[in-house]
C-alpha cells in the first residue's frame, strides 16, 4: 500500500510538472541604477505643485491629508466628487516649436489630418529625449473629509518614457495604472490657543499595474489606424505586471499662535513594498481578479503562468513649515518643506557632501488668495520655479500649475516642465 | 453677480488660450517657460563622475597602461556609472575630444603590440583575428601627433577585447559581455557616435509632405521619391562632413582617418557582441533579425545599435580607398559637398554630394592602387587626351604623387610644393575624370547599395504609417547583407 502511494505521488508530481505552463517573464524597470523608474504612488496635487511641491504643514484643502494626515485634525467638511487632473510634460519644447504650434492650431480648428496627429505624437515622444521622462498623467479621484476622518479613491494613469538608446527608435513608453483607496485619521492631542499638536495616519490600499515597454513607433503607428489592433495591444498583446501594496503615512503637526505657524513632520510611503505578479496581458490580469471577465475572442493569445516578485518603493521623511497670518482679502500663505531627509542625512556623512546639497531638499512656495476665490501661487522646487492659479467657487474648483522638476539622476541633469490642470466638483473651503 | 464673475474669469482664460496659439505669443510664452527652467539657485549637474572618468582616461599614458586590462576594466566601470546622466555624458564626450596625454611613440608601441597579439589569435580564431587586424591597421593610420583621449580609449578597449577573445580561460559569454562593455564606452567617447540617423531624419518635413500630398489627392511616395533620400540623409551627411573637416570647413585628413578608425572599432565590437547569433556560417540577416525581435538574451542590442552598425559598416567602405584616392576624395569633398553645405544649396547637395560621395566611397582598392589596371589606363588616356599631354607624363605625375603619399608625404605639401602648374592641371582633370569613370565602371555595385539605402530610408519615413519597425528591419538586413556580400567578394 505504501509503495502504491509513493508511486502515485511520484506520478502526480511528474504529471504536474508535465502540464506546468510556460511562465510569463517578469519585466522590471526599477532595478537599473541609471534608468530606474519611480513607482511610488502619489496623487497629483495641482496646488502642491504650484507652490514648489511644498505645503506639508498647510492643512487647509481637502487633498492635504494625502500628504499629511495630521491635517484632518482641523476637522470640517469637504467633498470632491469627482476631481479630474491632467498633467502634460515637456510642454516648453512644443511651445517653442512653431510647427507644433501650427499643428495645435489645426487641431483646434478641426483642420488636422492623420499626418498632423502622427507628427504631433512623434514630436511629443521625441521630446522625451534619452533616459527617463513622463509623457502625461491623468488622475481621477473622489475625496471626502468628515470631521477628523478622510476618505479618498484615486485612479491614476501615468505614461512613463524610457530611452536607453540615443534616438526616437529606442524610445519606449510604459503605461502605469494605479487604483488607490485611502483612509485617514487626524486628531489633536494638544489643543490650546497658543499651541496645538496634531497627529494623523493614513493607509492606502493600492493596486498597481504597468505594461511592458511599448515602442514609440508602435504607438504613433496606432494613430488613425486599426482600433482593433490598439485594443489587442492594450488587452492581450502586451505583458502586464500587477500587484498590490498597503503603504501608510504618519504625520505630526505643531500649531503655534492659533495655527498661524505650523510645523510638520511626515513619514510617507511606509511599507511601500508591492507584491507583484507577471501576466501575459491586461485581460489576464483582469481575469485573475474576476475569472472569465475578458476573452480574447478570435485574437490569438496564450495565457502563461504568473511569476511573483516584489517592488520596493522607498519611504520618505519630510519636514514642513507653513506661515499663514491673518490678512483680510489676500489670505497669504508661505510654506517651506525639507523633503526626503533620509537621503540628506545619508549624504551628510559622506565625503561627497556639498552644502549646496541642502538646497536640493528645500521646496518653498507662497499663495495669495483674493477673498479665497481667486488664488495665485508660486514656488521653488529644488531651485526650479513653479507658478499656478486657482479658482475656488462653492461648487467647483479649478487649479492650474506650471513648473519644472528634475527627472534626471541628479539635480541639473534633466529638468522637465509640466502643466497640471485640475477640475473638481464639490465643496472645498478652508 | 457670481455668474458674471465666472463668465469674466472664463473669458480671460479663453483669451489667454487663444492668444497663446498665435506664433508670436507662443514664442514669447515659450521663451518665458524656458527661462523658468533655469535653476534659480544656480545649481548645475554634479559632473564629478564624468571628471573621474576623464581622469581614468588620463592615467592611460603609456604603452603598458594601454595594454593593461585592469586599467581598461576600471575605465569601463567608471564610464558606465555616468550612463543615464545626460550632463555627465556630454561633459565626458567633450573631454574625450581633447589631446591625449600619451606620447606618440608609446602609442605606436602599444599598437604594434596589438598587432603581435592578433598574430597569435590567427592560429586559433582566424575569422575573428581578421576583424581585429583590420581595426588595428586603422590605428596605424592615425596622425600620432594629434592623438585625442578618445583615440587612447579606443585602442585600450580594443586591446582589452582582444585579450578577452584570445584568452584560453575566457568563455564566449565573457567575450560578448566585454564587447558590450566596450560598445557602451565607445558610444560615449567617439565622434562617430554623434551620428544619429533616425533622429536626424526630418520626420516633420516628411509628415508635412504626406499631409500635402493627401490634400492634393496624390499618393504618398516613400521608397522611390528622390527627395526622400536627401530629406533623410542630409543632416547625417552634414554631421559626417563636420567630423572630417577642420574649423574652416575644409577636409581634414587626420580627422577623416579617425572617423574611419572609430567606425572600424565600433563595427568590430558589434560583431563580437552579436557573435552568439552567428549561426553556422555567417548569417548576419538572421542575427540582426533575432536581435530586433527581442531574442537577445546575451546582448543589449537595439534598433539604435542596428542603425549604428549599418553606419559603421558603410563607413568601413572607406577602407577600400588608397591614399591616392584620399587625395581625390579630399578635393572632391572640398569642391562639392562642403561647398554645397556652405551654400545651403540642397539641390546641389542632392545632385553632387549624395550620389557621388557614395560613388567615391566605392572606389575599388585593387584598381585604384594598380596604375596598370584598366581603370587607370583608361583614365590616363582620357586625361592625356583632354589635357593635350603625353600619356607617359600623366602616368609619371600620378605615380610620383602616389609614391609620395605612400611614403607618408602630406597632402598639403603635394598641393603647395610638389606640383607644377601643369601637373596640378593634370590632377584636377584626373579628379574629375576619375569620379566620372568610377561612376560608370563601379555603377552596378553602387546602384545596388543605393537601392538598399533608398529602401531603408523610404521605410524609415513610412514607419509611422506601418506597424512597427518590421519593414525597416527587413530593409536594413538586406542593406547590411549587401554590404557584407560586397566586402566578402573583395576579400
Amino acid at each position: 500500500m505504501k509503495k502504491t502511494a509513493i508511486v502515485f505521488l511520484v506520478l502526480l508530481i511528474a504529471c504536474t510538472a508535465l502540464f506546468a505552463g510556460e511562465t510569463e517573464p517578469v519585466v522590471r524597470y526599477d532595478l537599473d541604477p541609471n534608468y530606474a523608474l519611480d513607482f511610488t504612488f502619489q496623487p497629483t496635487l495641482s496646488r502642491y505643485n504650484a507652490m514648489g511641491q511644498s505645503g506639508l504643514a498647510l492643512p487647509t484643502r481637502i487633498d492635504s491629508f494625502f500628504t499629511n494626515p495630521a491635517a484632518l485634525s482641523r476637522r470640517g467638511f469637504g467633498i470632491s466628487f469627482p476631481s479630474v487632473t491632467v498633467t502634460v510634460y515637456n510642454l516648453e519644447k512644443l511651445v517653442n516649436d512653431p510647427e507644433a504650434v501650427d499643428i495645435f492650431n489645426k487641431i483646434i480648428n478641426g483642420k488636422a489630418e492623420s499626418g498632423d496627429y502622427a507628427n504631433m505624437a512623434t514630436k511629443v515622444l521625441k521630446n522625451l529625449g534619452t533616459g527617463r521622462n513622463v509623457v502625461a498623467k491623468i488622475d481621477t479621484g473622489l475625496a471626502v473629509k468628515l470631521g477628523m476622518m478622510g476618505f479618498g479613491t484615486n485612479v491614476q494613469v501615468k505614461f512613463h518614457g524610457l530611452n536607453k538608446g540615443t534616438s526616437f527608435a529606442a524610445q519606449k513608453v510604459i503605461p502605469e495604472v494605479n487604483a488607490a483607496q485611502t483612509v485617514a485619521l487626524g486628531v489633536k492631542v494638544i489643543d490650546t490657543k497658543a499651541l496645538t499638536l496634531s497627529v494623523g495616519a493614513s493607509v492606502h490600499g493600492i493596486y498597481k499595474a504597468y505594461y511592458k515597454e511599448i515602442g514609440a513607433e508602435t504607438l504613433v503607428g496606432l494613430i488613425g489606424g486599426d482600433k482593433e489592433a490598439a485594443k489587442n495591444l492594450a488587452l492581450w498583446d502586451t505583458p502586464v505586471m500587477g500587484g498590490y501594496a498597503i503603504p501608510f503615512d504618519i504625520g505630526v503637526t505643531l500649531g503655534l499662535f492659533n495655527d498661524i505657524l505650523n510645523i510638520s513632520a511626515t513619514a510617507n510611503n511606509l511599507n511601500g513594498t508591492y507584491h507583484m505578479k507577471s501576466f501575459s496581458g491586461m485581460g489576464d490580469l483582469v481575469n485573475s481578479i474576476s475569472a472569465n471577465t475578458m476573452k480574447p475572442g478570435e485574437h490569438p493569445h496564450t495565457t502563461r503562468d504568473s511569476e511573483s516578485f516584489e517592488i520596493k518603493t522607498p519611504w520618505t521623511l519630510n519636514f514642513g513649515v507653513a506661515f499663514a497670518p491673518y490678512v483680510p482679502v489676500l489670505n497669504p500663505v508661505i510654506t517651506a518643506d525639507l523633503v526626503d531627509m533620509l537621503e540628506l542625512c545619508r549624504t551628510i556623512g559622506s565625503s561627497s557632501f556639498r552644502w549646496s546639497d541642502l538646497l536640493l531638499h528645500l521646496n518653498a512656495g507662497a499663495e495669495f488668495g483674493l477673498f479665497d476665490v481667486l488664488t495665485v501661487r508660486g514656488g521653488i522646487n529644488r531651485g526650479y520655479l513653479s507658478v499656478g492659479a486657482g479658482l475656488n467657487l462653492y461648487f467647483m474648483q479649478v487649479d492650474a500649475s506650471y513648473g519644472w522638476q528634475e527627472m534626471g539622476n541628479q539635480l541639473g541633469d534633466k529638468p522637465v516642465d509640466s502643466l497640471t490642470i485640475k477640475f473638481s466638483l464639490g465643496y472645498d473651503k478652508k | 453677480m457670481k455668474k458674471t464673475r465666472i463668465t469674466v474669469v472664463l473669458l480671460v482664460v479663453l483669451a489667454l488660450v487663444l492668444t497663446s496659439c498665435s506664433q508670436d505669443s507662443a514664442a514669447n510664452l515659450g521663451s518665458l517657460m524656458g527661462k523658468m527652467g533655469n535653476n534659480v539657485w544656480g545649481i548645475k549637474a554634479d559632473l564629478r563622475k564624468s571628471e573621474a572618468a576623464a581622469e581614468k582616461v588620463d592615467t592611460i599614458d603609456s604603452a603598458d597602461k594601454i595594454q593593461s586590462t585592469k586599467a581598461a576594466d576600471e575605465l569601463i566601470s567608471t564610464v558606465k556609472s555616468i550612463i543615464g546622466s545626460d550632463q555627465n555624458v556630454e561633459a565626458f564626450h567633450n573631454e574625450m575630444g581633447k589631446p591625449a596625454a600619451i606620447e606618440a611613440t608609446d602609442f605606436k608601441n602599444a599598437v604594434n603590440s596589438l598587432s603581435e597579439k592578433v598574430t597569435t589569435l590567427k592560429t586559433t580564431q582566424p575569422q575573428l583575428a581578421k576583424a581585429f587586424e583590420s581595426t588595428i591597421n586603422s590605428f596605424n593610420n592615425l596622425d600620432r601627433s594629434k592623438l585625442t583621449k578618445s583615440d587612447v580609449v579606443t585602442v585600450s578597449l580594443v586591446n582589452s577585447l582582444l585579450e578577452e577573445a584570445g584568452s584560453e580561460n575566457s568563455t564566449s559569454e565573457a567575450v560578448v559581455s566585454k564587447a558590450n562593455d566596450v560598445l557602451a564606452v565607445l558610444k560615449l567617447t567617439t565622434g562617430f557616435s554623434e551620428l544619429n540617423v533616425i533622429d536626424d531624419i526630418d520626420l516633420s518635413g516628411i509628415f508635412s509632405a504626406m499631409s500635402s500630398n493627401k490634400t492634393n489627392n496624390k499618393a504618398v511616395s516613400r521608397d522611390d521619391d528622390p527627395n526622400t533620400l536627401l530629406l533623410a540623409l542630409g543632416k547625417t551627411l552634414e554631421k559626417i562632413a563636420n567630423l572630417i573637416t577642420d574649423d574652416k570647413g575644409m577636409f581634414n585628413n587626420p580627422k577623416f582617418r579617425r572617423f574611419h578608425m572609430e567606425a572600424k572599432a565600433i563595427k568590430l565590437a558589434y560583431e563580437v557582441a552579436m557573435s552568439p547569433y552567428f549561426a553556422e556560417g555567417y548569417n548576419l540577416g538572421d542575427t540582426i533579425k533575432g536581435v530586433c525581435n527581442g531574442n537577445r538574451p546575451k546582448t543589449e542590442a537595439s534598433l539604435d545599435d542596428l542603425v549604428m552598425y549599418v553606419c559603421a559598416s558603410v563607413s568601413c567602405y572607406v577602407d577600400n580607398i588608397s591614399k591616392l584616392s584620399e587625395l581625390f576624395l579630399e578635393r572632391y569633398l572640398n569642391e562639392t559637398i562642403i561647398t554645397a553645405l556652405g551654400n545651403a544649396d540642397m539641390a546641389t547637395l542632392k545632385e553632387q554630394a549624395v550620389d557621388s560621395m557614395a560613388t567615391v566611397l566605392e572606389i575599388n582598392r585593387q584598381e585604384s592602387q594598380d596604375l596598370s589596371s584598366d581603370v587607370w589606363t583608361k583614365l590616363i588616356k582620357t586625361i592625356a587626351d583632354e589635357t593635350g599631354t603625353d600619356e607617359t607624363v600623366v602616368r609619371e605625375t600620378i605615380s610620383t604623387i602616389k609614391d609620395y603619399l605612400d611614403n607618408g608625404g602630406s597632402l598639403s605639401n603635394i598641393l603647395n610644393n610638389l606640383l607644377s602648374e601643369n601637373q596640378e592641371y593634370i590632377i584636377d582633370s584626373a579628379v574629375k575624370k576619375l569620379i566620372e569613370d568610377l561612376q560608370t565602371s563601379l555603377g552596378k555595385i553602387i546602384e545596388s547599395i543605393k537601392t538598399e539605402v533608398k529602401y531603408f530610408v523610404g521605410t524609415v519615413t513610412g514607419i509611422l504609417y506601418d506597424s512597427g519597425f518590421n519593414k525597416i528591419i527587413d530593409r536594413m538586413i538586406g542593406f547590411v547583407d549587401t554590404i557584407k556580400l560586397n566586402l566578402d567578394s573583395e576579400t
